[in-house]
C-alpha cells in the first residue's frame, strides 16, 4: 500500500526530536485520534530549524516529517505556499480520501500566523 | 524475516490438503451430481467429507449443509429459519459484538419488521447467560450468538445461554467461525451453527452450516436443489474435502498444537506485562488471541510499524477514511476508554508460528512502541 518514499518518512523520520523554537502550534482532530505540533525557529524570516511531534494514524506521521524536510532552511514566505499537493508528492502518497495530512499542514499555518 | 500473526483473519492452506486439493482439482474433478463414474467419484469424496466433518463436530451427516463461507452460513441459518417458521415477524435476541454477517442480517430484519435485541456485553467482553435471560420475551423465535469474538477472541457463554434457550423453546444459532479448528466444541449445544474453511487452513470460498434435524428450514437462494435443497449451487467437492481433512489433521496434532500455541501466547503477553500504560481487552479468551492496546500509539499506527518490519498483525480501528473501517463496534460496545479503542492490535497466532518468529515479534513490537512513543 505505501512507497518506499512513504515508508522513510514514517520508519526513519529524522525531525521528530527536540528543538529551541521561536513558534509551536497543535492541532488536534479527535475524530481521527490525530494530534500534531510544529515547532520552528525562525530567524529573519527564515525557517533555521524545524521539527514535529505527532501522535496519529501512519500518515499523520509520515506528513509531519514530509513538512519538516519541506520547508527547513527556507523563507517563510515559500513556506506559506506549501499545499497538500506538495506533501503529497513527498510522500510518494496520492489517494485524496485520506484527508488526516492536512494536520500538519493545518499546523504549520497555525504556527506561521504567530509570526509578525 | 516474514512472521504471520493473523490467523483470525485467514489461515494458510496446510500444505497436504492443498496437495490433496490439486488431485481433486486435476483427476476427481467431475460433478458430484452428475450420473456417470466421474460424477460417482466425486459425490464419494465429497459425501466422505460431510462424514468427517459431521464427527467432528458430533452431529448427524444429513445436518451439515457445505456452503460457501460463514458469511452464507449465517444468512441461511438465520433467514432460512425465519422464512421457514416465522415469516411474518417475531423477536431475536443477538449481540452487539456480532461479526458483521451476522449483525447487517439482523439490521436487515428489523427493517423487513422483524424486532431486535442487540445484547451489551460486559467491559471482559462477554454477554451474560443473565442479560440473555432478561432479553427474552413471548415472542422471541430465534437467538444468534457467537462462539468466540473474532476481534477479542473472548469465548461466549453458550452452554448457559444453550441451556436457557432450550428451556425457553427458542432456537439457537451460533457464528462459530473464530471457533472451529481452535477449541473443542459440542455443536449439539446449539440448533444451528456456522463455519468457514479458510478460519482453519483450509481455503477461502467453502464453508458448512450445521442445522439440527429438529429444526425447519427453507433455502433463501434457488438454483439446481443440491445440499437437499438448502443451499443449490455446484457441490465444491474440493473445498468440502479440504475442510474435512484440515479438521482431521487438527484433531491428529491438537495436544501439541494447541499447547504450543498456549505457551506463545503466554511468551508474548510476559513481553507485554512489562511494557507500561497498555491494556489487554478481554477476559476468558481463546489461546491463540491476544487484543491488546498502547496508550499513545494508534493501532493502525503500530500495525503499520510491524508491518514495515514483516509482521502482519491487524487492527479493529483505523482511519475512517478506510474501506470499512472506523471504531471497533466491539471495543466500542465493551466502553472500553478512547485510547484502548484506537490503540488496539490483534495478534492471532497460528499452528504453524514458532519460537523464532515469536522472539522476533516481541523484539520488534518493545522497539517500535517506543519508537512510536517517542514521537508523541
Amino acid at each position: 500500500m505505501y512507497s518506499d518514499k512513504f515508508k522513510q518518512l514514517f520508519m526513519y523520520p529524522r525531525y521528530c526530536r527536540d528543538i529551541d523554537y521561536t513558534h509551536t502550534a497543535e492541532v488536534v482532530y479527535p475524530e481521527h485520534g490525530d494530534k500534531v505540533r510544529i515547532f520552528l525557529r525562525i530567524e529573519n524570516y527564515v525557517v533555521k530549524d524545524v521539527a514535529f511531534k505527532a501522535v496519529g494514524c501512519p500518515r499523520v506521521i509520515a506528513a509531519s516529517e514530509a513538512v519538516c524536510r519541506l520547508i527547513d532552511g527556507k523563507h517563510i514566505d515559500d513556506v506559506k505556499y506549501l499545499n497538500e499537493e506538495h506533501v503529497r508528492d513527498e510522500m510518494d502518497f496520492h489517494d485524496k480520501k485520506f484527508t488526516c495530512i492536512n494536520a500538519p499542514i493545518d499546523a504549520l499555518k497555525k504556527a506561521l500566523a504567530k509570526v509578525q | 524475516m516474514r512472521v504471520y500473526l493473523d490467523h483470525a483473519a485467514t489461515t494458510r492452506v496446510f500444505d497436504e490438503v492443498a496437495q490433496e486439493m490439486v488431485k481433486l482439482f486435476t483427476q476427481f474433478y467431475g460433478n458430484a451430481s452428475s450420473l456417470h463414474s466421474h460424477g460417482y467419484e466425486a459425490k464419494r469424496l465429497y459425501e466422505e467429507a460431510r462424514t468427517k466433518v459431521a464427527k467432528h463436530l458430533n452431529v448427524e451427516p444429513e445436518e451439515i449443509y457445505f456452503t460457501s463461507g460463514g458469511t452464507e452460513s449465517d444468512n441461511i441459518a438465520i433467514r432460512g429459519f425465519l422464512k421457514a417458521n416465522f415469516p411474518n415477524g417475531g423477536h431475536i435476541i443477538t449481540t452487539q459484538i456480532e461479526h458483521p454477517a451476522v449483525l447487517e442480517v439482523a439490521r436487515q430484519l428489523e427493517r423487513e419488521g422483524y424486532s431486535v435485541t442487540y445484547l451489551k456485553p460486559t467491559i471482559d467482553g462477554y454477554v451474560t447467560p443473565d442479560d440473555f435471560r432478561r432479553a427474552i420475551r413471548k415472542d422471541t423465535v430465534l437467538a444468534s450468538i457467537m462462539w468466540v469474538n473474532n476481534e477479542t477472541g473472548v469465548i461466549q457463554p453458550i452452554e448457559e445461554i444453550s441451556k436457557i434457550a432450550r428451556e425457553h423453546g427458542i432456537v439457537l444459532h451460533s457464528d462459530a467461525v473464530q471457533a472451529i479448528g481452535k477449541i473443542k466444541i459440542d455443536a449439539r449445544l446449539v440448533d444451528m451453527l456456522s463455519a468457514s474453511g479458510h478460519k482453519f487452513y483450509a481455503p477461502k470460498g467453502c464453508g458448512f452450516l450445521y442445522v439440527s434435524k429438529r429444526v425447519k428450514i427453507e433455502p433463501i437462494m434457488y438454483g439446481g436443489g443440491h445440499e437437499r435443497g438448502l443451499r443449490s449451487g455446484t457441490e465444491n467437492v474440493p473445498g468440502a474435502y479440504a475442510m474435512a481433512l484440515a479438521l482431521e489433521i487438527i484433531e491428529k496434532n491438537y495436544e501439541a498444537w494447541s499447547e504450543k500455541v498456549k505457551k506463545l501466547k503466554e511468551k508474548i503477553l510476559k513481553v507485554i506485562e512489562d511494557i507500561p500504560d497498555h491494556h489487554v481487552n478481554g477476559s476468558n479468551t481463546i489461546f491463540s488471541h491476544i487484543n491488546v492496546s498502547f496508550k499513545n500509539v494508534l493501532g493502525e499506527t503500530l500495525a503499520t510499524a510491524l508491518d514495515m518490519n514483516g509482521i502482519s498483525v491487524s487492527t479493529a480501528s483505523a482511519c475512517s477514511s478506510h474501506h470499512g473501517a472506523g471504531r471497533s463496534h466491539v471495543l466500542e460496545a465493551m466502553q472500553l476508554e478512547d485510547w484502548m479503542i484506537d490503540g488496539a492490535i490483534r495478534i492471532s497466532l497460528g499452528y504453524d508460528n514458532n519460537e523464532d518468529e515469536l522472539d522476533y515479534f516481541v523484539e520488534v513490537l518493545s522497539k517500535e512502541i517506543d519508537r512510536l512513543r517517542k514521537m508523541s
